[in-house]
């Protein structure tokens, strides 16, 4: 009997001791996509045959005693990574047909850790990059939390969100701009990590932005995140911003078995961001200072600290806007846009096609102004931490600005540490409202993805909340 | 020749003050043939609701030795 909520570490020890084969274990992952995918809106394309041959290829590596932690392992990929001869539909109609000839690095990498691509996943339309409003932002439909299917898995990774709530993959891998792989891990109640800018190779991955995307692991645990982080780090020559920014990346990587050990339990000087927990729910208050307290008890030396006052969103919007609306001109100029699933999205593209030149170079201007000041702020604290979001996961159906009115996040952690560049781990700490859940994100500085991983890990060693089941799956 | 500058100049001048019929007429291809008014419209009040932040960013103080940062 097989526990789709196992994390890899057990899956891997079942494989191992030969309890289950990987062809038994893609099978029973698919079926789960089969039978819950629609339900949350949550995939795209199942890729049973691709499954069938690498957990093939991974039962017979597991005979001759290949132990890789991630041989024979399911996971799915948000529907932005190239898959050979697999439909890639950067969840949007006006690419829904459109088929490459080879994999992306991070698909190809796992594929050489032995892992089993079962799903293409869900996400929102051109990762959002056309300034989507409402949770209907793919041809897919809106993607659903497990915790309650009113309501939104978040975006733009939205299907790796639910898909990995669920259990329908013990891990997906997803994407961020700004927010996209925390917002649906905060959204979904599971454990997101957003890389160092040039961690991992975005060689095979839809452009947003070319100075801001970054591709990450998204599962129910810290532990298995960074497992999947092993796998997929480090230099690739088809993505020179891995040579540039991260170039010690894979160098730095130490296994979750190795992290987890008490006695490589690291302290750290935490920074609680000062007003990013004044005006947010409730129970996301409340959750995010019982966290707090973990963290103390834990040792970390905790304090407030005053986040700098910088137009983070203006910045970031105008950035995200003009790279955007060049990734994808061909759609604009041929009108295809107007295909798009949101409403927002069909005019958004050709609003940020006006955007001047010397308005994007000033914001990459002011960029370097807010970096300086993140990084002095890294000089006085290690992670800076804050609610991932203000509230639980948006309602399916009203525009993102009809509700939640009274709450808010107070300083843009989310957009600022895009801006940076910043690894972050996003965890979920507890449940709000409808019975959704809550997260906190603890942000590192650039290149200090092992720090916040440890922090995370020993957290979840000394909590619950990664290990809770939505019923009904 | 029609332009994405041209497109671009109307709108933020439709975002300030022109009125909508006139930011239509100026707005050329590749872009706005593919637009309705009412769309059209739409992206003018999207443009006319950001231009304070927008305006206020503009004046975010930067020297000449200020360089961008594409990390």
């Amino acid at each position: 009997m097989i526990d789709a909520f196992s994390s890899i570490e057990d899956l891997g020890r079942a494989l191992r001791a030969k309890e289950v084969s990987a062809v038994e274990l893609a099978r029973f992952y698919i079926e789960r996509l089969a039978k819950y995918g629609d339900r949350l809106g949550a995939v795209v394309t199942i890729t049973r045959d691709r499954a069938m041959a690498e957990a093939e290829a991974a039962d017979r590596a597991l005979a001759s005693g290949d132990n890789r932690p991630l041989l024979g392992i399911p996971y799915g990929v948000k529907d932005l990574l190239a898959t050979k001869g697999i439909p890639t539909t950067w969840g949007a109609e006006p690419y829904r047909n459109q088929v490459f000839d080879y994999d992306a690095t991070v698909v190809e990498r796992l594929t050489n850790a032995g892992a089993v691509l079962v799903a293409k996943l869900a996400m929102v339309e051109l990762a959002g990059g056309f300034g989507y409003n409402n949770a209907d932002a793919s041809f897919t439909g809106p993607g659903r939390t497990p915790w309650n299917t009113g309501f939104w898995s978040g975006g733009s990774s939205s299907g790796p969100g639910a898909a990995v709530a669920a259990a329908l993959v013990p891990f997906a891998i997803g994407s961020e701009t700004s927010g996209s792989i925390l917002t649906p891990a905060a959204f979904s109640g599971i454990t997101g990590l957003r890389p160092t800018y040039g961690a991992v190779s975005r060689h095979g991955a839809m452009a947003l932005c070319w100075t801001l995307d970054k591709i990450g692991p998204m599962a129910r645990s810290a532990a298995d995140c960074n497992t999947v982080f092993g796998a997929i780090v480090g230099e690739d020559p088809r993505d020179p911003t891995t040579a540039r920014v991260f170039p010690s990346g894979r160098a730095n990587w130490v296994a979750s078995s190795v992290m987890a050990r008490a006695a490589n339990q690291r302290k750290a000087r935490i920074g609680l961001v000062k007003g990013s927990w004044d005006h947010v729910q409730p129970a996301v208050r409340d959750n995010f200072l019982a966290s707090v307290e973990v963290l103390r008890a834990q040792g970390h030396t905790l304090s407030e600290v005053t986040y700098p006052d910088l137009p983070y969103g203006p910045t970031i919007s105008l950035i995200v806007d003009a790279e955007g609306a060049s990734a994808f001109e061909d759609i604009l100029q041929d009108g295809r846009a107007k295909q798009l699933r949101a409403v927002a999205d069909r005019t958004g593209g050709f609003a940020s096609a006006a955007t001047l030149a010397i308005d994007y170079l000033r914001a990459q201007r002011v960029r370097a102004k807010i970096r300086q000041a993140l990084l002095r702020l890294f000089e006085e604290v290690d992670l800076v931490v804050s609610p991932t979001r203000a509230t639980v996961a948006y309602p399916v159906g009203p525009n993102f600005d009809e509700v939640y009115r009274d709450f808010r996040s107070g300083p843009a952690v989310i957009p600022s540490m895009n801006l940076l560049g910043a690894p972050c781990v996003a965890l979920p700490n507890g449940f709000g409202e409808n019975g959704l859940p809550t997260s906190i994100q603890l942000n590192a500085a650039p290149a200090h993805d092992t720090l916040a991983v440890n922090v995370a890990i020993h957290y979840q060693s000394a909590t619950r909340h990664h290990l809770a089941k939505p019923a009904g799956f | 020749m029609p332009s994405r500058r041209t497109f671009a100049k109307s709108l933020l001048a439709a975002g300030a003050a022109l009125p909508l019929a006139e930011a239509l007429a100026q707005c050329p291809p590749p872009y706005a043939q593919h637009l309705t008014p009412a769309e059209l419209e739409r992206i003018v009040a999207d443009v006319q609701e950001v231009a304070p932040q927008l305006d206020a960013f503009r004046r975010f103080p930067l020297s000449n030795s200020d360089a961008p940062d594409f990390v």
